[in-house]
């Protein structure tokens, strides 16, 4: 990774001293606020300083090239990252419906029930499309059978998968293209009913067509959900997402309503990797 | 010399991808296939001598000596030398098995006939009695039942409880015997009948050596005693029954042991791979676990004796003297079982502190003593199934914990993050989202455990093994629930491959013994290689049902 950031320090120039941020409106879901994050134990910082707030029900894209820090950014907000030994957040808090969700009371499962999450590579269980639909609300101990029915296809309609495969609930998973997997994940995802919905990366593995199903289905869920989704495509970006965060570096750059980002960036480096001088 | 050189440029010109004839590398790749050609050769060569050589020597063993090569237990042969042109008599199962035994032998005048006996039927109101434990046996045999002993007194006199009543017909003999030697059983509806037994009777066209297993050979005694006078007779220890109770044995250290073993390696490599903090600690035990594979099995044996056969703890009554520690639980006013009263010399020491029952014990050179307590006492299981289980999953354990290991992160880090991320604790994820996919490769290990396991003759030596033993390991068992399981697991039992040492190696060799060496390798293939074919096929069907 350090080796990444020296290669693109040289291709991007200086670093600004502050990062620009714009308005944002609509009520605050999750407010981050010097957010610092290092992966070994504080020796060198990943994430640097990090300020910013995301709206309810809105989606919110990070973008930046690879290694800058928004993944690993995406997941603080569900403490993914605690699942390394060594990583944690060094400095900053952030808060989730008001809540520090480092602060010594806060369970992580619930955490992590309240704030779901779709991988960049679409990983359904080896099961059942109706096993993998049902998993989250099973291991939260629900058995009546009825009701993980209607679960199931409450959230495969909300999923937008539900017509392409109610007549095969039974079958695996794995018989699936892979867009339809990866709508699966986003279904298994919004079965255990969360606030907000961290993206990865969705549609990197995805044909054209099947990333426009992907975005058509993420407008449809901005009305319910919170939604961070971090992206390579800049144009995916521009077509979803309504305010956009562009990161370099471990650093935020610029963050702004997304069409103000686009048309009119204030940083030099914004302008640059948007217009794809660089990146 | 040039002119070839020109024509093979020629050629190259002609055709660019032809075949390079001064090449060296096509040599070379000749070469190295026939390498792996006859390596791989090499394996199934040896492979087939081995299993063609067990094959051949053993399955004419099975085909003479018939299902009773998987019906019994180990016998002694008796080769008895029996003249031409004398009458005898033999139920008619055992002159089956007779003529089974000798084929090549000239039976003649073969008929069927009807012997007369007397006998009594009589019947047992419900009750207790007390009576010797010689005439139990009697009861339980033609009743076909086993009592309950309820108590045990002086000179083998037990009480026993009948819980139905009981109609049985006896010997006469063995009746008049019976009531009077066991007076208080009130037997009523006595009635004398004759009974007719079919008999085969023969003789033999020329003085033949015929070769019988032990209990045929005290029966066509009994039946013959003027024949049976002045016969000479060869024994062969080891030479004739079946080898049913080693199968059985051995399969029931293998059960033992794989329960164990796949419960503590299982949990133990999920805790390595998935809990610990990985540095050099985790390393360091990783490689103590490798290096306990290169163990040789007979210090395996050793371990087991000390740590399995004289230290574990145990929860009992009788105490063995010998203890290391032990510690008191509760009053309890039940009597030592009748079968550890059988098995030991115990000291009753009623009430008394054990410290002075020891005392006592070590004067009166008993082995255990019981004094109404009970206690964890660290005293050793003894020589016994649980032992020999235990030693075989210390053995295997490196095994399956490596290969465990192994599969549990073969496992893709998607289905953990996915079952995390939607709220599942951190053994939830293990159990629904990891364990499942990884289990074809902890059965593809178990079944090298199996396979290992029950081939190993060393570490049952000193901890399970028998040489011999008449009775199956459920047989003669004399308590009920927890207790019977107790007294099933504490025994010792016949094992397959140490009965297949002991009549290789331990016993007079005869013409007689070596049969009965191939039968039982060529059981104890077959029975490895079905355990190992249904783990296969049980994998293969999980593996299509789990595929990523």
């Amino acid at each position: 990774m350090v080796i990444e950031m020296n290669q693109e320090t040289a291709t991007l120039g200086d670093m600004p001293t502050e990062s620009t941020v714009g308005t944002i409106k609509g009520k605050t879901m999750i407010e981050c606020k010097n957010v610092s994050f290092s992966y070994d134990m504080g020796k060198t910082n990943t994430l640097d300083n990090i300020t910013l707030d995301i709206p309810e029900k809105q989606v919110t894209a990070l973008i930046g090239p690879s290694g800058c820090g928004k993944s690993t950014f995406l997941r603080c907000f569900n403490r993914m990252n605690d699942l390394i030994d060594t990583a944690r957040i060094t400095n900053g808090t952030i808060r989730i419906m008001g809540q520090d969700i480092h602060a010594s009371d806060v369970d992580p499962i619930e955490l992590r029930k309240r704030v779901g999450m779709v991988f960049q590579k679409y990983n359904p269980f080896p099961k059942s499309i109706f096993e993998n639909v049902s998993y989250g609300p099973r291991i939260q101990g629900i058995k009546d059978k009825k009701k993980l029915k209607e679960i199931v296809e409450q959230s495969l309609v909300g999923a937008a998968l539900w017509d392409e495969v109610k007549d095969r609930l039974n079958s695996s998973a794995f018989g699936l293209s892979g867009g339809q997997q990866q709508r699966l994940c986003i279904a298994r995802a919004i079965a255990v009913q969360p606030e907000v919905i961290l993206m990865d990366e969705p549609c990197s593995a995805l044909d054209p067509i099947a990333t426009a199903k992907v975005e058509e289905l993420i407008l449809e869920l901005r009305k319910n959900y919170t939604i961070v989704i971090v992206t390579h495509s800049m144009q995916q970006a521009s077509r979803i997402s309504d305010n956009t965060a562009f990161f370099y570096l471990g650093k935020l750059i610029e963050y702004d309503a997304t069409a103000t980002l686009f048309s009119t960036p204030q940083q030099k480096q914004t302008e640059d990797y948007i217009s794809g001088r660089f990146g | 010399m040039s002119d070839k050189k020109s024509s093979s440029k020629q050629l190259q010109i002609g055709n660019p991808f032809a075949v390079n004839e001064q090449g060296s590398l096509r040599k070379r790749e000749k070469m190295q296939t026939a390498v792996l050609w006859s390596s791989t050769w090499f394996v199934l060569l040896i492979a087939g001598i081995i299993f063609g050589t067990i094959a051949v020597r053993g399955i004419p063993v099975l085909m003479k000596h018939g299902t009773s090569f998987l019906t019994k237990s180990p016998e002694t042969l008796f080769v008895l030398k029996v003249a031409a042109d004398r009458e005898m008599q033999l139920v008619p199962d055992d002159f089956a098995t007779l003529r089974r035994s000798n084929p090549a032998a000239k039976f003649t005048n073969i008929s069927d006939r009807e012997v007369e006996r007397a006998r009594t039927s009589f019947v047992v109101p419900k009750g207790n009695y007390e009576m010797p434990l010689g005439k139990v046996r009697d009861l339980e045999a033609v009743a076909g039942t086993k009592f309950q002993y309820l108590e045990r007194h002086q000179e083998g006199i037990v009480t026993i409880e009948v819980k139905e009543t009981l109609a049985v017909v006896m010997d006469q003999e063995a009746f008049q015997s019976f009531t009077s030697q066991a007076p208080q059983v009130r037997v009523t509806e006595e009635n004398s009948l004759v009974v007719k037994d079919r008999r085969k009777s023969f003789t033999l066209a020329e003085k033949y050596p015929l070769e019988m297993p032990s209990s045929v050979a005290f029966r066509i005694k009994e039946l013959n005693p003027e024949v049976f006078k002045n016969v000479s007779e060869e024994t062969h220890s080891y030479s004739a029954g079946g080898v049913l109770g080693p199968l059985v044995g051995t399969a029931l250290l293998v059960v033992i042991c794989m329960i164990v073993a796949l419960f503590v390696g299982v949990a133990a490599s999920v805790y390595l791979s998935e809990y610990a903090k990985q540095g050099s600690l985790m390393n360091a035990i990783r490689l103590a676990i490798l290096n306990l594979a290169g163990v040789p099995s007979i210090v395996f044996g050793l371990f087991g004796l000390m740590l399995f056969v004289f230290l574990a703890p145990k929860v009992t009554n009788v105490v063995a003297v010998r203890d290391a520690i032990r510690v008191p639980l509760w009053p309890s006013f039940s009597e030592p079982s009748v079968r550890q009263q059988i098995e030991r010399d115990i000291l009753v020491a009623k009430g008394k502190p054990v410290k002075e029952a020891i005392r006592v014990a070590n004067a009166n050179r008993s082995k255990a003593v019981w004094n109404g307590r009970w206690y964890l006492s660290f005293e050793g299981w003894g020589t016994c199934m649980l032992a020999g289980g235990f030693t075989l999953a210390v053995m295997v354990l490196p095994v399956i914990i490596t290969a465990c290991e192994e599969s549990l992160r073969a496992v893709p880090k998607g289905y953990r993050e996915a079952s995390l991320a939607l709220g599942a604790t951190k053994w939830q994820a293990i159990r629904t989202a990891v364990l499942p996919y990884a289990l074809p490769g902890i059965l593809t290990a178990s079944v090298l455990g199996i396979t290992r396991v029950a081939g190993e003759t060393a570490p049952i030596m000193f901890t399970a093994a028998l040489a011999e033993r008449s009775l199956l390991p459920w047989e003669g068992i004399n308590r009920s629930g927890l207790g019977w399981l107790f007294d099933f697991l504490s025994q010792s039992v016949q094992a397959l491959p140490y009965h297949i040492y002991t009549v290789a190696a331990r016993i007079p060799q005869s013409e007689y013994t070596r049969p009965m060496q191939d039968g039982a390798v060529l059981v104890f293939m077959l029975f490895v290689m079905s355990f190992a074919a249904l783990s296969v096929w049980l994998r293969i069907r999980m593996r299509s049902k789990l595929k990523w």
